[in-house]
This record gives structure tokens, sequence and C-alpha cells, in this order.
């Protein structure tokens, strides 16, 4: 029997753990994003779900609500847990998935059509303007992916849905 | 293995499972004029399954009813006819696509997801847009895929071939699928909605779903509205993600049907449209553990 928590990270939710039983997944990232932080040597994780790239986009947001939908406010606010939670950047990996294309052959739709590389594009910028590099990635395509990211190991699997796993 | 034939698709619409009775008796009495509330809570009472199922709706967060409704009589007037409607359907969706779909690559659950979240969504587009009916809206985007169910057998050998033709000809899934197989799920799922019986708006939308500006010209412009609401809502589930399968996002958004409606799509409408949409999302999860729950 397997002992690992798999927890769901829901759209905008970011978690951070230094359980190492914890399994985050995300089962179907359309154009969003899956960021993630592992430091190495003390085995502390962050992931963060996010969908946009800008919050100005939206008009209902509020100071309330979580961050993580919006990649200029998710990326430092994950930063800041992980950090608060004993995270170091030193032997730090950061990667990220996600960010699938609609197709737009017509060239009717406006901005909204390439909203997954917007999503990496601003999450690169945030993580850059934080001092971190993102070491590996795999966005864009026109199939949906899943991730599972293990806590124990700080490996990252992903899945372009029918097809088989693979670690970024 | 071969392509199908029509006799095949017709053969396996055949075999697919008579919908739940009472519900179908339910819908059907729905749209008669001389329909009462009282006939309509005594045929529910009949089914304890229906009735639980109704209730349990009823009483979850997604309805938002301030009191606690325990009894079917008081389910049937506070719903009222068009909200009832779209609760029978959501019953029969749960109970025709909660089920695997191999060939898109569906999981048990993924569709029945994947369809409610479109409903959720299409809704409130239709909200939003002051349109007079939601729920109709709402029952029109959760029956949108129900080809699937069918032609999932028939997809899986000829997959890479459909996905090779997007980027070939710069066409999308449904018109891949369409070129290599001679059907696609949504003129499949116009034949299901003819053996159920459902009612022309709910065909066409099924249809035309992935391009309402094909619907024919004399369609009025109510319906143009509905399956254009359910278009939009169908690219918004895919982009934000919710159960789709490995036709994942080759979809191209029908920007000529938008503009008829009133959305431009090279504004920025779409992404806050998109922002709001995020936010049902509890919605959406209440809606389903409401309906996953066992019968008590």
């Amino acid at each position: 029997m397997s002992l690992q928590r798999k927890t769901t990270v829901e759209l905008g939710e970011i978690h951070v753990s230094g359980d190492k039983l914890v399994v985050f997944n995300i089962p179907n990232l359309g154009t969003g994003v899956a960021l993630t932080i592992y430091d190495t040597i003390n085995r502390i994780g962050g992931i963060a779900h996010i969908v946009m790239p800008e919050s100005s986009l939206s008009n209902t947001y509020s100071a309330d609500e979580s961050p993580g939908k919006y990649a200029n406010l998710a990326v430092p606010a994950l930063v800041e847990k992980f950090i608060e939670a004993g995270g170091q950047k030193r032997g730090t990996i950061v990667r990220m998935a996600g960010g699938a294309q609609l197709f737009n052959f017509g060239g009717g739709g406006g901005n909204i059509m390439n909203i997954g590389a917007r999503n990496a594009t601003a999450i690169r910028a945030a993580m850059s303007k934080l001092g971190f590099a993102i070491e590996k990635a795999d966005t864009g395509g026109n199939k949906s992916k899943s991730i599972r990211f293990i806590m124990a190991t700080g490996q990252l699997h992903v899945n372009i849905i029918g097809g088989k796993d693979y670690l970024l | 293995m071969a392509k199908p034939t029509l006799e095949d698709i017709i053969k396996r619409v055949q075999k697919l499972p008579e919908l739940p009775a009472a519900a179908l008796k339910i819908r059907s009495l729905l749209d008669e004029e001389d329909t009462n509330a009282e006939m309509l809570a005594e045929i529910i009472r009949m089914d304890p399954s229906l009735t639980s199922q109704i209730l349990r709706l009823c009483n979850s967060a997604a309805y938002g009813f301030a009191r606690r409704i325990s009894t079917v009589k008081d389910a049937v007037a506070i719903l009222g006819f068009s909200t009832l409607s779209s609760m029978i359907y959501t019953i029969i969706a749960k109970f025709s696509l909660d089920k695997p779909v191999d060939g898109y690559c569906l999981k048990e659950g993924d569709l029945w997801l994947n369809s409610l979240t479109c409903a959720v969504y299409a809704k409130h587009i239709a909200k939003k847009l002051n349109y007079r009916n939601p729920e109709l809206v709402y029952t029109a985007a959760l029956l949108r895929d129900i080809g699937m169910l069918v032609l999932g057998e028939f997809v899986g050998p000829h997959y890479h071939e459909i996905e090779r033709l997007t980027i070939k000809e710069r066409v999308d899934f449904v018109q891949a699928e369409w070129k290599v197989l001679g059907f696609n799920h949504c003129m499949v799922g116009a034949r299901v909605a003819e053996k159920w019986n459902l009612p022309p708006v709910l065909v066409d939308s099924i249809k035309y779903h992935h391009k309402p500006s094909t619907l024919p010209n004399k369609t009025d412009a109510e319906e143009f509205k509905i399956i254009t609401y359910v278009h939009l809502a169908d690219m918004m589930s895919r982009m934000i993600g919710y159960g789709s399968g490995n036709d994942g996002l080759m979809y191209s958004l029908d920007a000529p049907a938008l503009i008829k409606v009133g959305i431009e799509p090279k504004s920025a409408y779409l992404e806050t449209l998109m922002s709001e949409l995020m936010g049902l999302g509890p919605t959406i999860r209440d809606l389903a553990d409401s309906m996953s729950l066992k019968e008590a």
C-alpha cells in the first residue's frame, strides 16, 4: 500500500511542503502552467497552478482572493511561501510545464489565442526578477498536459494526454 | 481497423443504454403545455433514485437556495420548470457520460466533468449577456459531446492520422475527424440526440457547436445565440483544462459566430471572461460532488 498523500492543485492554488509523502498533481493543465520550485538540499518544494499572465486582465480580482491564478502575483507569492517554509535559493531547481495553445488557423481570435505562451513568458520574467532561472520547461503544443510533483525526490513527471509519462 | 460505415454508427447508437425511464417521462412532460407541478412531483416520487438525486442537487450550494428543500413537492414549486428541466438533464448526462471513452483518452469521469464544466460556463455566459433562458444554454452545453460515446470506439486506431491531418491541412480536430472517418462526433451526437428524442434545438446544438456559423441560414437568431454560447464555453473549458481528452486544444474559434452575437473576439473581453469562469471552480466541484454521493 502506498503511503503517498496525493494532493490535487486546483486552479490558482499555491502549495508548499516539506513532507516527503506528499505528491502534488494537476490532471489537466490546458493553457495553464504548473510552476514548481524544489530545494534539493532541504527537500522543500512548492507548486503554483497559474492560469493567466496578468491580474489586470481580471475585472473581478480582489486582494482577498488567492493570488495564484495570475503569473504576476503567483510567482512572488510562491517564492515567499517557499522561503518562509525554509526553502533556499542554493540547490533549488525551478521547472514549468503546460501552457498549451489553441489552433488559430482562421486568425480570427485575439490575445486569448496565445495565452498559454504568454503565461510561460510572464512566469519566466517574474522568476528572473526574483533571481531564479527556470531550469527546465515544457510548454506549448496543442494538447493538454498533466503533472505529478513528488516531494520526496523533487521529480516532476509530465504526461501529454494520450502519451507516456516522462521526467522533466 | 476499418473506417466506420453509416451502418456501424447506427448499430452502435442503438446499443447505447436506454435512459432512465422516469427522467425521460419528466423531460417529455416538461415540454407539454398542460403539465402542472403536481403531475411532475408524482412521477419523481415514484422513483426513489431520481427523488434523492433531485433533492441533493436542490440542496447543493450551486443552486444556493436559502432554505433546505426536503420534499419533492417543494422542490418542484421552488425550482420552476426551467431549472427542473436542466436538473433532469444533469441527471441524464451523469448517467450517460460518466464512463471512460478510450478513443479520446478520456478516463472515467473526464467526459462528465468536462460536460458539467462547459454547462456551468455556458450558463454564466448566457446570464452575462442577458439571454432570457440560461438553463436551456446550460442543457445544450451539457450534452454537446454525447457523440464521443459512439465515435470513441472508432477514433482510437485512426487517432494519429487525424492528428497529422490537422497540421497538414490546417484544420481543427473535428474537421480532420470527419475527413478521416467520414463522420465527426458532432454528426454522430446529433443521431444519438434524435434517438433519445431530444428537442431540435439540442440536436442542432450538438451538431453545430464546433462551428455555429455553419448553421443553416434559416436558423432563428435565438438558436444561433444558444449554440454560439455553447461554442464559447466549450473553448473556455478546454483552455482552463477541465477533463478534456486527446483532441485537446486542436480547436478553432468561430470568430464570425462570436461577432454575430455581439462579442468581439479580438478584444480583451474573452480574457476577462476567462478570469470570471475560473472563479466558478467551486460551483462545478459542488455540483459534481452532489451528483457523486451514494444514495442514502
